[in-house]
C-alpha cells in the first residue's frame, strides 16, 4: 500500500512528484498486465513493456473510449464491489469501470482528503442540486450517483434540492436556508443543473443572500452552458450575486473512466493536479506530449485505479496547460485549463441513424 | 400518428397515384435521369453526388436498355409500387435504388430519416427543380416522418415490394411490421469486407496504383462504409511485398483518420490479441483471425497470412460483402466463393462503386418482373 497519506495535498513539487507518481503507476502497469488479459494483450499487441517507464509521459495510456467497447477489470468477478457507467443518453454506449471493495474506498478517502483541503475538516450542512433517486442503484451505478456520493462524506444533513423532475423542491430549500443561512455550508451539482435548475429558480423567486457563507463545487462540463453563452465568469458572478458575494465556487474536472482523481479550480480559475494525479496534454494529431501553454488531448494519470486498468487514461476533452509549480495560489503542480470535447467524428459506416 | 410528413421532393398523394402504363426504359425516365446526371456533373456538387451523376450517364442507361432489349421470351414490366427504406448515412444508397426503381417504371415512395444530410439537401433540391421542369416526378415521392408513427405500416400496407436498406438492428424493427401475402421484400442489411491480395515480385510496379486504390476504398467520405475492406488477407505473399504497399497506402493517406480515432481502433483490436505492425496514417494489426468485425473502427486495417485460399475462405465472416481482390483468377474467385457467402469482388479502388449488381443481387430485375410469353 502506498504512503499517500503522508502527502500534501497541493505540496508536491515537479521532481518529488515525478519518483512518487511514477513509482505508483509503474507498478500499477505490472499488477493489471497480470490481472487483466485484455490490458496485458493491449501492451503486447503495441510492443510496449510494462512497468519500466522512466518519466510519466512513458506509462503507457488507454484511449478512454475503450472502456466504451471492453469490459477491462483486473478484479475477479466474486470481488466487484461496484460497476460505474458513465452518464449519457440510451442510445449513447456507456463506459463500464469495475471497482471492488478496496479501490472504492482508497477513491473516496483521496476525495476526502483533496477536497478538504478547500472545505477545512469540519463537515458541512450540505445541500445536493440533484434528487434523491440517484444514489439507490449499485448496479448499474451512474457517474452521477458515484460523484454525489463521493461527495456526500464531506457533509452532513444532506439535502437534495430538487424533485426528481428537476423542479426545486422549494419546502426542502426553505428549510435548508432556515437553519443554515448563517452557517458555512457546502453546495454540490452538476454545473449545469446547478445553473438550471438552482440558481435560475433562485433568483426569479427572489431568495437573494441567503446562503453567504457556502462554498460551491460544481462539475460535469461546460457544453450546455457555452450554448446559453454562460462563461466560467458570468457563472460565478451569477451565483454569486443570487446566494452572496462572498460564496467561494470551485468547478472541478474529472470523469468516470479516472473517478477519484479530480482536478479542482483554485482561486485563480485554474484545475490543479493534486499530488496523487496529473495531467499530459498531448498533440490532437501526433499524441505527442505539450509544452506549457499549449492545447491538445487531455491525459490523465492516477494511482487510484487498481481493480481496471484506468491509472492513465487519453480523454477525448480538449484542455490547456497553463503551468506547474508556480500558480500564483501557491498550490504546487500542474494547472490547466479544459477547452471542450474533441468534435465527434461521425460515425458512417453500413449501420445508421434512422 | 399520421402527422408530421416531411416531402422533399416528388408529389404528396402517394397513396392515392393509380396504376399507370410506364414500363421499364420509358424515354421520358430515361432523359429524366440523363438530366439529372448532367446537372450531377455539371454543377458544384461533392464527391458522392458526381460519382451519381458519373453513374447514372446516358450511355450507362442506354447499355442496360440494351441488355434488356434482346430477349424476346419476356416482356419486361415494373412491380409496382415501391417502397424504399433508407440510412441517412450513405447518402448514395437511396438514389442508386430509387434511379434503378424508377427507370424500371415503378411509382416509387423513398423513406430517409428526419435529418437531412447536406447532399440530400443539395440533391432533393435538383430534383425538385427537375420536376418542375419536367414534371417526371409525378409518381415518386421523398420523404421523412418519425419512425415511431404508423407510416412505415402504411407504406408497407400499400407497397408491392419493399426494400430496406440499413443495419441489423433498424432492418429487424421494420420487420416487426409485416408484409401483405402479396408483397415482396428485398433487405440489405450490416455487411462485413474484406480485401484478398496475391502479389509476387513481378507485380512490384503496380504497387503504388494498387496502394492508392486501397487508400481511397478505406477512406472514401473519410468512413469506411460495409463495401469498405477492414481486413486484408495475403495469400502467399512476400513480407518485404506486403511492407512495400503499407508505406505505399500510408503515403497516399495522409492525416485522412485523426490520430485518436487511429490509436481507440488499434487498441482495441490489440486488447482483443492482435498486435500492431504498422504505425503512421494507417495502422495495420495482425492477427490469425478477423477481429473486431462488430465495431466501425477507423484508421485500422487487420491482416492475416495464408498460403491457402481455401482456408482465407473459412475465415470470412457470414455477413462478409465484398472482397477487393488483386493476384486472383477465376478459379481462385470460385474457390473462395464456394467456400463462404462472398457476394462481390471488387477491385482495388473500385470497391464504393455502386453497382446494379448489389450484394449478389440483380437490382434491376427485383424492381422488374419478367412476364414470359
Ligand atoms: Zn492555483
Amino acid at each position: 500500500m502506498s504512503d499517500w497519506k503522508s502527502l500534501e495535498v497541493f505540496g508536491l513539487a515537479k521532481e518529488d512528484k515525478q519518483a512518487w507518481l511514477l513509482d505508483e503507476l509503474n507498478r500499477l502497469t505490472l499488477h493489471h498486465q497480470a490481472s487483466c488479459q485484455p490490458y496485458a494483450n493491449l501492451l503486447a499487441g503495441q510492443g510496449q513493456q510494462a512497468g519500466v517507464a522512466e518519466s510519466l509521459d512513458a506509462v503507457p495510456l488507454v484511449a478512454a473510449r475503450l472502456f466504451k467497447m471492453l469490459r477491462l477489470s483486473s478484479t475477479q468477478p466474486e470481488d466487484v464491489f461496484k460497476t460505474l457507467t458513465s452518464s449519457g443518453t440510451t442510445s449513447q454506449v456507456k463506459s463500464q469501470i469495475v471497482l471492488d471493495r478496496d479501490t472504492a474506498a482508497l477513491q473516496s478517502k483521496v476525495l476526502v482528503s483533496l477536497l478538504s483541503s478547500f472545505t477545512g475538516k469540519a463537515r458541512r450542512p450540505m445541500l445536493i442540486i440533484d434528487h434523491d433517486g440517484l444514489t439507490s442503484n449499485r448496479e448499474g451505478f451512474s457517474a452521477r450517483g458515484a460523484g454525489v456520493q463521493g461527495l456526500s462524506f464531506f457533509g452532513r444533513d444532506h439535502t437534495y434540492a430538487l424533485n426528481a423532475d428537476m423542479t426545486p423542491n422549494w419546502q426542502a430549500i426553505d428549510d435548508f436556508i432556515a437553519k443554515y443561512s448563517s452557517e458555512p455550508v457546502l453546495i454540490f451539482g452538476f454545473t449545469f443543473m446547478v445553473w438550471q435548475h438552482f440558481i435560475q429558480p433562485l433568483k426569479a423567486s427572489g431568495r437573494i443572500d441567503q446562503l453567504s457563507q457556502a462554498l460551491m463545487f460544481h462539475s460535469g462540463g461546460w457544453k450546455k452552458l457555452q450554448d446559453r453563452a454562460v462563461s466560467n465568469d458570468t457563472f460565478k458572478t451569477t451565483v454569486r450575486q443570487v446566494l452572496g458575494k462572498d460564496v467561494a465556487i470551485h468547478n472541478f474536472y474529472g470523469m468516470v473512466e479516472q473517478i477519484g482523481s479530480v482536478f479542482v479550480e483554485c482561486e485563480q480559475g485554474h484545475l490543479h493536479a493534486p499530488s496523487y494525479a496529473d495531467v499530459i496534454i498531448r498533440d490532437q494529431e501526433t499524441l505527442e506530449v505539450k509544452k506549457i501553454g499549449k492545447s491538445g488531448l487531455i491525459q490523465v494519470l492516477s494511482f487510484i485505479p487498481k481493480s481496471y486498468p484506468g491509472h492513465s487514461i487519453l480523454t477525448e476533452d480538449l484542455g490547456r496547460l497553463l503551468g506547474e509549480d508556480d500558480c500564483p495560489c501557491g498550490r504546487k503542480g500542474r494547472y490547466f485549463e479544459v477547452l471542450g470535447r474533441l468534435p465527434k467524428t461521425e460515425v458512417r459506416g453500413c449501420s445508421d441513424v434512422f | 400518428m399520421s402527422s408530421n410528413i416531411q416531402l422533399w421532393a416528388g408529389s404528396p398523394d402517394y397513396l392515392q397515384w393509380s396504376r399507370t402504363q410506364i414500363m421499364p426504359f420509358s424515354e421520358k425516365r430515361v432523359q429524366f435521369l440523363v438530366r439529372l446526371s448532367e446537372a450531377l456533373l455539371s454543377g458544384h456538387y461533392s464527391a458522392t453526388l458526381i460519382a451519381l451523376g458519373f453513374w447514372l450517364r446516358e450511355s450507362q442507361l442506354r447499355q442496360w436498355q440494351q441488355e434488356y432489349a434482346k430477349d424476346d421470351k419476356v416482356i419486361l414490366a415494373p412491380v409496382g409500387r415501391v417502397f424504399i427504406v433508407s440510412p441517412s448515412n450513405v447518402e448514395g444508397l437511396f438514389a442508386y435504388s430509387w434511379a434503378l426503381s424508377y427507370l424500371m417504371g415503378n411509382q416509387t415512395v423513398v423513406r430517409v430519416s428526419e435529418q437531412l444530410t447536406d447532399d440530400q439537401q443539395a440533391l432533393f433540391t435538383l430534383l425538385e427543380s427537375l420536376d418542375v421542369q419536367t414534371a417526371g416526378l409525378s409518381e415518386q415521392a421523398f420523404i421523412s416522418y418519425d419512425k415511431r408513427s404508423d407510416w412505415t405500416l402504411k407504406l408497407s400496407h400499400w407497397c408491392q415490394l419493399r426494400m430496406l436498406w440499413g443495419s441489423d438492428q433498424s432492418i429487424e424493427s421494420i420487420r416487426q411490421i409485416p408484409l401483405l401475402a402479396q408483397t415482396q421484400e428485398w433487405v440489405f442489411p450490416d455487411r462485413y469486407s474484406v480485401s484478398i491480395l496475391h502479389l509476387t515480385e513481378a507485380d512490384n510496379a503496380k504497387i503504388p496504383k494498387l496502394a492508392e486504390g486501397f487508400a481511397r476504398d478505406v477512406s472514401t467520405y473519410q468512413q469506411q462504409a460495409c463495401a469498405s475492406p477492414k481486413w486484408v488477407f495475403w495469400y502467399q505473399t512476400d513480407d518485404a511485398l506486403q511492407q512495400r504497399f503499407w508505406q505505399a497506402v500510408d503515403a497516399c493517406l495522409g492525416d485522412v483518420f485523426p490520430a485518436n480515432e487511429r490509436l481507440v481502433a488499434s487498441q482495441y483490436l490489440c486488447a482483443l490479441g492482435g498486435t500492431e505492425v504498422f504505425h503512421d496514417n494507417i495502422k495495420v494489426i495482425d492477427s490469425a483471425t478477423v477481429l473486431g468485425g462488430e465495431q466501425h473502427l477507423r484508421g485500422v486495417v487487420g491482416q492475416s497470412q495464408f498460403s491457402d485460399l481455401a482456408m482465407i475462405a473459412t475465415q470470412l465472416p457470414d455477413h462478409i460483402q465484398s472482397v477487393a481482390a488483386f493476384g486472383l483468377d477465376q478459379t481462385a474467385k470460385v474457390t473462395v466463393v464456394t467456400r463462404s457467402n462472398v457476394r462481390q469482388f471488387a477491385q482495388m479502388g473500385r470497391v464504393l462503386n455502386f453497382d446494379k449488381v448489389w450484394d449478389g443481387i440483380d437490382l434491376t430485375t427485383i424492381l422488374s418482373k419478367k412476364v414470359r410469353l
